[in-house]
């Protein structure tokens, strides 16, 4: 057995009895930890946020898929032409969705400017400075910068490549913004809508669904037996509770599809996202923009 | 031991746990990641004075516990325990088996960080159960269950596998850290 002297024996015996004391302390009356570790993280962030570079770049998300440059241009090329094609169809649907509005308003005889489309977001690209590695569903937290300290605010969406939904703001401070992972408990149900391809050329409207996070970074939701979801299907966001321009952002992608023996008419889907939060050296903020419309921006396209 | 050193030993630790060892994550098995926390602890464990070798073993536990990104629950809140128990476990049993290891030998190294991941692992998976169990706690915000338990232990077997590398390294810094661990079996 090993010896301690008799003070140091019982100072560490008081010190580790308050650590059992504090393991179990309401989490209500732990909001004194925070500090605590804003305290610690003032050494810590800036080596963890060069580790995370590190391994981003030793282990990229966002690799090519195997792809050698030929088929990169290739596939540049065509990404090009869909967002040319996007951006027309953009345009065409904004300018009639302008044109009901403005008829709306003439019927129902609203004041000018209710109906306005909402403002596109601000994008803040920022790095990851600390996450859990392990933790599938690990919180992480960004790096603050003067602009993301300025305009982010809980409640923002945090993307990956402007397109997959990864994650909501869920506590900004003068010292860290952290970001709830889309799977995780806290985050709660979300609504979505299946992109079925199947269903889509047979005319069915999208089949809505209300995706609950399973706590192991996947999502569940039931679904009418009848839609007959394919594996594979996207799902993309369509809740009144987020931001205007995180509607339509991909949620993740169908991997099991399950008939429920208690309720042969419906279907348990499970939703894996394309990419978890914890996995990524840096993310995209789109945060509200507050400042005001110039004139030209009202009149559009 | 040299508190100096332990501190930034210590830091630099945690914050290639938040960082750089997310390189090395297998994401195909469960995301099992190492820790070099871990292996920390197992080093100073099998060298340090018993004191300091407690003591050490706590502050990287609190370093782990309150470092970012390993907030809990809606309310945010860092809950302290299960890695500075964890460790300190893993430090006590540790201090009780080193007389009769070799403690220079990278093998040992790579056992001890095992043993000091798979401590935490258990501790997390106590004080999740506890807080649980507990009707004024604030519920489940620590993870528990089997599967949690067999993912940690997952994690620590990596760790110390990842501790035949930095083992090696740490033994080649052992004159700054300036151990005085008196009588022990060493190799020649």
């Amino acid at each position: 057995m090993f010896r301690v002297s008799e003070r140091s024996n019982s100072t560490f015996a008081f010190v580790l009895a308050a650590t059992v004391l504090a393991s179990v302390l309401p989490t209500a009356w732990l909001h004194w930890t925070r500090d605590l570790s804003d305290v610690i993280r003032l050494p810590i962030t800036p080596v963890a946020h060069a580790g995370n570079r590190l391994a981003g770049w030793l282990r990229p998300v966002d690799s090519g898929d195997g792809m050698n440059e030929a088929d990169l241009r290739v596939h540049l090329e065509l990404l090009q032409q869909e967002r040319d094609r996007f951006q027309r169809l953009y345009r065409a649907q904004r300018l009639r969705s302008q044109e009901l509005a403005a008829q709306l308003r003439l019927i129902q005889d609203l004041p000018e400017g209710l109906l306005r489309a909402a403002r596109p977001p601000m994008i803040l690209p920022t790095d990851v400075t600390a996450r859990d590695p392990g933790d599938v569903v690990s919180m992480v937290e960004v790096q603050l910068t003067p602009d993301i300290e300025d305009r982010v605010m809980v409640g923002d969406v945090a993307t990956w490549l402007n397109e997959r939904l990864v994650g909501r703001v869920a506590h900004r401070s003068a010292f860290r913004v952290t970001i709830l992972p889309l799977a995780h408990p806290d985050t709660g149900p979300i609504q979505g809508v299946i992109l079925d391809a199947a269903q889509e050329s047979a005319g069915a409207p999208p089949a809505r669904v209300l995706l609950k996070p399973l706590g192991d970074g996947l999502l569940a939701a039931e679904v009418d037996h009848r839609l007959g979801t394919s594996i594979g299907a996207d799902v993309v966001l369509a809740d009144s509770t987020w931001p205007v321009w995180a509607q339509a952002l991909h949620v993740g992608s169908v991997v099991s599809v399950e008939q429920i023996d208690a309720a042969p008419l419906r279907d348990l889907i499970i939703v894996q996202p394309a990419v978890q939060l914890h996995e990524l050296p840096h993310v995209v903020l789109l945060a509200r923009d507050d400042e005001p419309m110039t004139s030209i921006e009202e009149a559009g396209p | 031991m040299r508190w100096l050193v332990f501190l930034i030993a210590a830091l630099l630790a945690t914050a290639l746990d938040l960082g750089l060892s997310g390189a090395m994550t297998l994401r195909t098995m469960g995301f099992l990641t190492p820790s070099f926390a871990a292996i920390l602890v197992a080093y100073i464990a099998l060298l340090g004075r018993a004191d300091h070798v407690l003591w050490g073993a706590w502050v990287v536990g609190m370093l782990a516990d309150l470092s970012p990104g390993s907030a809990e629950g809606p309310q945010q809140v860092f809950i302290i325990g299960p890695h500075a128990l964890g460790y300190v476990l893993a430090a006590w049993i540790l201090l009780t088996v080193r007389s009769m290891v070799f403690r220079q030998r990278i093998m040992t190294l790579c056992v001890c960080t095992v043993i000091c991941g798979s401590c935490a692992g258990i501790a997390t998976v106590v004080v999740g159960l506890v807080r649980y169990w507990l009707p004024f706690t604030g519920g489940a915000v620590v993870p528990f269950g089997l599967g949690d338990l067999g993912h940690e232990i997952g994690d620590a077997i990596y760790s110390g596998l990842l501790a035949i590398p930095v083992g090696w390294l740490l033994f080649q810094t052992m004159p700054l850290w300036r151990f005085d661990y008196g009588v022990g079996r060493r190799t020649a």
